[in-house]
């Protein structure tokens, strides 16, 4: 007898809903699957064959044939199980046909029946939810990040014998018993842990203003940044801040984002992500792993960090090769990868955090501490290609804190000074009243994110409807209409790039970066100090210059 | 010219004593003081493989020519410059080795690389005067027809006070009309010849390999601007690869062209101290740039002055000890410290080793005065526009006086003009009186943020007052 079956596969980062054909007829007793099956799909027939036997369904003596369409697809993952299984004991009439049209199954069996957790779940629940599927039949373990979806009915089974169950009920009682699994569930995963905070914050960053200031503009702009200086100057400790200043991820970004590290089998106890993505790779990392490796690719470090910050510490001692995988998707945001089961397109919009030493032994250019020839400088830095240099819009020199400035400096004027820091933040610009010394309140998360998100506002409300997300993706097509320059500006950047000899594509990045400032300073005007910044953080990127 | 060498010299000297007031003329118009076959006999006997410069001297005193060379018998040869290098000249004395040298001789001419024999006339009188001059010299650009001429030269990996203190002294020399000569190595040689050709003046460069190569290749910029409009030279024939037993050889070069030798800046054990020991040996003078005694750059230096060399504190300084004083001022270069110390120094610099080490120190002070006054007057780019005064911003003098030579990051520069806010206030209240009388400044003196600071520093960078490399600024107006 035939009946068939509604699956989920993965390919790549998509999903797609399969329809598993079980035909039981008479014949020599024998047990075939068909359909382009990885190794892992094959071997499902012996795991099917035990686990049904452990359940107490008999397997008969027959020719069973399963074919899993659409055949053209190359099938991989061990979420076929449950189907197929499920599918056998329908065409033995255990299961009425017509209570599978709706439903579709997913999940990994043991030899004793039981079902397991499978990966990629979010995606296939998400292309339910496109084709109009009501209800998704899932391990338990995956029913969490099954309901994020919420448009899908979600049942969690924890043995073959249950699925079943489930299977044979009208709507009334599959909704009862949905409702049990559910309250199963939640017993399961105990208590939920409170929300983790994104990364340390900056106020345990004592001095870099700088810095603090470059890390401030890059996260209200999306925009990439380098940090250089030498060992010890505290660039990675800046880095693993910047988490804590990122706007959060939207209802959407959320799906997205889970959705990659679903497929990736890291999504934890099935919660949505809501922090941004920190990768931060070793530097052996192989292209491969940075790109996404295999003949379907896994995500690799560019697509987890999507949304997200890629942290590539001491960038200088990554394989060139490896760096320049970053080129195309820093262009595209996205990441095209030609394999050999197919061309897949990732995506991959990340915000580029990188640090380096300037030489080989990290104190280039205090020549009392540093015998680096500028040979070895150069070729040190010359690792990072010119072009993904190009591509960082904010370069930013960190130098250690002296000891003293650890310590909290007293406060001899009290309170009222760093009140008056806080407004003066505020507009930025002018003759504001004197700083607290060592920057104050003005420099720690809670502050910085604040700025961020208004900056991040402005942008949205200034975009709307064009399809740009923030300063950093401003295309060089947009830059002049969104970055007006006065007269007096005009002649300004004029001036200050015949000097320093910017190109035109340069000169983007300055204004995109001006842009920014001025969004951060809650005005459209970029006026000339805005410039002046951004030409700053311009002219530190030029690291191959002349003695 | 069929003399000894010596009186080949001699002859030389009087040559170019009566080339020079003509001035202007260029090694290939001089090819006439000596004949074409005299030229390719000299260009045949130096460029025999086997046969060195100490082979060649010999040969040439006890034959006096090149034609007398040929002459000899192989026994007079062996007695000279031993059996083996005798056979190897005996053989390059076949007919069709001599006409090869000619037809080198002219493809290197097709290339624009000149060739010098000692006995030349133009060859540098005093390269001459050295104890073991080239036998030969490769060049390409023209010679230096100035009347004097001073080595820069310094570490390879020099500091920003190296920079700064090179560009300053290369410029002014040049500026006044002295050949700066160095060895287009990385760090302070480049930067002299680079300084001293971008203000217009004449660089000459000595290379320890082929002039036909440049090494350090990053240098390549200035090597093809000294080979249009300044000169290369060098003792080793077209082709012959940099290797480092080469280099120091060339430094005698180096000093032996120059009638004084100015270092920078010198880590305590340079490769630059072998040109000051050739320099001594040669007669030259040597003034070397004191820093401060902490830093391990400028420990070289500290010690030559230490030693007896002359404490370099500026420009007209050394021009005085050229004796080129005149010139300074139709060059303009009267901008060092204030004229009336500068005879002391002088006189103390001069005056030998006991006092070396004071000069060294006191002559610290001079210098941060002069940056000082020159400060208030506007420095670097303001002078060349005194007529449209640009409106006095209210950081200016603030942060110039939290930047100095040693570079520093924004934060660093925050922290200084947060150390002294007392001082700063001081200073607006100064400043008005001092120096720009018919000039308003804003009355208050606001502490900056970041971005004013970054504004500020920019605006000082396109002045010329300030100068930024990876993210560090230091100030260029010192000097």
């Amino acid at each position: 007898m035939y009946c068939h079956i509604n699956a989920g596969g993965l390919r790549g980062l998509e999903s797609y809903v399969a329809q598993v054909e079980v035909d039981v007829s008479p014949g020599l007793p024998c047990f075939d699957m068909v359909g382009l099956l990885a190794s892992e799909v094959k071997e499902a027939r012996e795991r099917i064959r035990v686990a049904l036997r452990n359940a107490g369904v008999k397997v008969p003596a027959e020719k069973i044939t399963v074919n899993i369409s659409p055949a053209g697809i190359h099938k991989a993952g061990t979420a076929f199980d449950l189907p197929v299984a499920l599918g056998i004991m329908a065409s033995q009439g255990m299961i009425p046909p017509e209570r599978l049209a709706d439903v579709l199954v997913a999940g990994e069996l043991g030899l004793d029946g039981g079902v397991r957790p499978v990966r990629g779940v979010l995606p296939i629940v998400l292309e339910c939810a496109r084709q109009g599927i009501g209800e998704c039949l899932l391990p338990l373990e995956n029913l969490r990040e099954g309901n994020l979806v919420g448009e899908v009915a979600v049942m969690g089974v924890e043995h073959l014998e249950e699925a079943a169950r489930y299977l044979c009920l009208d709507g009334e009682g599959r909704k009862r018993m949905r409702d049990r699994a559910a309250r199963r569930a939640a017993a399961n995963a105990g208590e939920s842990p409170p929300e983790e905070k994104a990364g340390p914050d900056f106020a345990s960053v004592k001095g870099m203003q700088e810095a603090k200031a470059a890390a401030l503009t890059a996260a209200a702009g999306f925009h990439n940044l380098l940090l250089v200086g030498p060992p010890g100057a505290g660039k990675t400790m800046l880095a693993k801040c910047i988490p804590s200043i990122l706007p959060p991820l939207g209802k959407q970004e959320q799906k997205e984002v889970s959705a990659i590290y679903s497929v990736a089998g890291k999504l934890e106890q099935g919660r949505l992500i809501k922090n941004r993505p920190f990768i931060s790779p070793h530097h052996t990392v192989s292209g491969f792993a940075m790109a996404g490796g295999g003949t379907v690719p896994r995500p690799g470090m560019v697509t987890l960090a999507h949304r997200g910050v890629l942290f590539l510490d001491e960038m200088a001692e990554f394989r060139r090769q490896t760096l320049d995988i970053l080129r195309q998707p820093m262009e595209d945001g996205t990441i095209y990868l030609a394999k050999s089961g197919g061309n897949f397109i990732y995506p991959a919009d990340f915000m580029l955090v990188a640090s380096t030493n300037p030489c080989p032994c990290g104190y280039y250019p205090d020549r009392n501490r540093c015998h680096c020839s500028p040979w070895e400088v150069r070729r040190y830095l010359s690792r990072i290609s010119g072009p993904l240099l190009d591509r960082i819009d904010i370069c930013c020199t960190a130098r250690p804190v002296p000891v003293s400035g650890l310590w909290e400096p007293v406060k001899e004027n009290g309170e009222a000074g760093s009140a008056a820091v806080g407004s003066a933040s505020g507009n930025g610009s002018g003759a504001g009243p004197e700083p607290e010394p060592d920057g104050g309140r003005e420099w720690d998360s809670n502050h910085m994110r604040e700025r961020v998100l208004m900056a991040r506002e402005r942008q949205k409300w200034r975009y709307a409807g064009t399809g740009i997300e923030a300063n950093g993706r401003l295309g060089a097509e947009n830059i002049m209409k969104f970055c007006h320059l006065g007269l007096r500006q005009q002649r300004f950047l004029e001036e200050a790039a015949g000097r320093l000899g910017c190109s035109a594509r340069a000169c983007h990045r300055i204004l995109r970066v001006a842009r920014t400032l001025a969004d951060l300073d809650g005005t459209e005007m970029i006026t000339n100090a805005h410039l002046g910044q951004a030409i700053h953080y311009r002219q530190n990127g030029n690291l191959y210059q002349k003695e | 010219m069929d003399s000894s060498i010596f009186i080949w010299k001699e002859q030389a000297r009087n040559e170019r004593n009566g080339g020079k007031e003509d001035g202007g003329n260029t090694i290939i118009e001089r090819k006439n003081d000596m004949t074409e076959e005299e030229l390719t006999g000299y260009f045949w006997l130096c460029g025999i493989s086997g046969i060195g410069a100490v082979s060649v001297r010999r040969l040439l005193e006890r034959a006096e020519t090149v034609k007398g060379v040929l002459a000899l018998s192989r026994e007079s040869e062996a007695a000279l410059i031993g059996p083996a290098r005798a056979a190897l000249l005996e053989r390059a004395k076949e007919e069709k080795r001599l006409r090869e040298a000619a037809r080198r001789l002219e493809g290197y001419r097709e290339k624009g690389i000149f060739f010098l024999p000692l006995p030349h006339p133009a060859y540098p009188s005093r390269l001459k005067e050295i104890p073991d001059p080239p036998v030969a010299l490769y060049g390409k650009g023209k010679l230096p027809e100035m009347p004097c001429a001073a080595a820069v030269i310094g570490t390879r990996e020099c500091s920003e006070y190296g920079r700064q203190t090179t560009r300053y002294f290369a410029a002014g020399l040049a500026r006044a009309g002295v050949t700066v000569v160095s060895g287009l190595a990385r760090g302070v040689d480049g930067i002299a010849g680079r300084a001293a050709m971008e203000a217009g003046g004449f660089s000459a460069a000595v290379l320890g390999c082929g002039v036909d190569l440049c090494y350090p290749p990053e240098n390549r910029p200035l090597y093809e601007w000294l080979e249009r409009e300044g000169c290369l030279l060098s003792e080793y024939p077209p082709g012959t690869r940099p290797e480092a037993r080469l280099f120091p050889a060339r430094n005698r070069i180096i000093s032996g062209l120059s009638d004084l030798v100015l270092v920078t800046e010198a880590r305590e054990r340079s490769g630059t101290l072998i040109t000051v020991d050739m320099a001594l040996e040669q007669g030259r003078e040597v003034y070397a740039v004191p820093g401060r005694i902490t830093d391990t750059c400028s420990r070289g230096c500290n010690r030559l002055i230490a030693g007896g060399a002359g404490a370099a504190l500026s420009v007209p300084q050394l021009l005085r000890a050229l004796h080129m004083d005149e010139g300074a001022e139709n060059a303009g270069t009267g901008e060092g410290p204030e004229s009336g110390t500068d005879g002391e120094e002088k006189d103390r610099a001069e005056s030998g080793s006991g006092k070396g080490a004071g000069a060294g120190r006191t002559g610290e002070k001079p210098a941060g005065e002069g940056a000082e006054s020159k400060s208030s007057s506007g420095g670097g780019a303001g002078r060349e526009k005194p007529k449209e005064e640009p409106p006095v911003r209210p950081l200016t003098a603030s942060v110039l006086r939290a930047l100095d030579c040693d570079p520093r990051t924004l934060d660093e520069i925050l922290e200084r003009l947060r150390e002294r806010p007392e001082e700063q206030n001081e200073d607006c209240r100064r400043e008005p009186e001092e120096a720009r009388s018919g000039q308003e400044i804003p009355s208050r003196c606001a502490m900056p943020g970041l971005p004013e600071l970054m504004e500020e520093l920019l605006l000082l960078c396109l002045e010329g007052r300030a100068a930024c490399r990876a993210g560090l600024y230091t100030r260029t107006d010192l000097l």
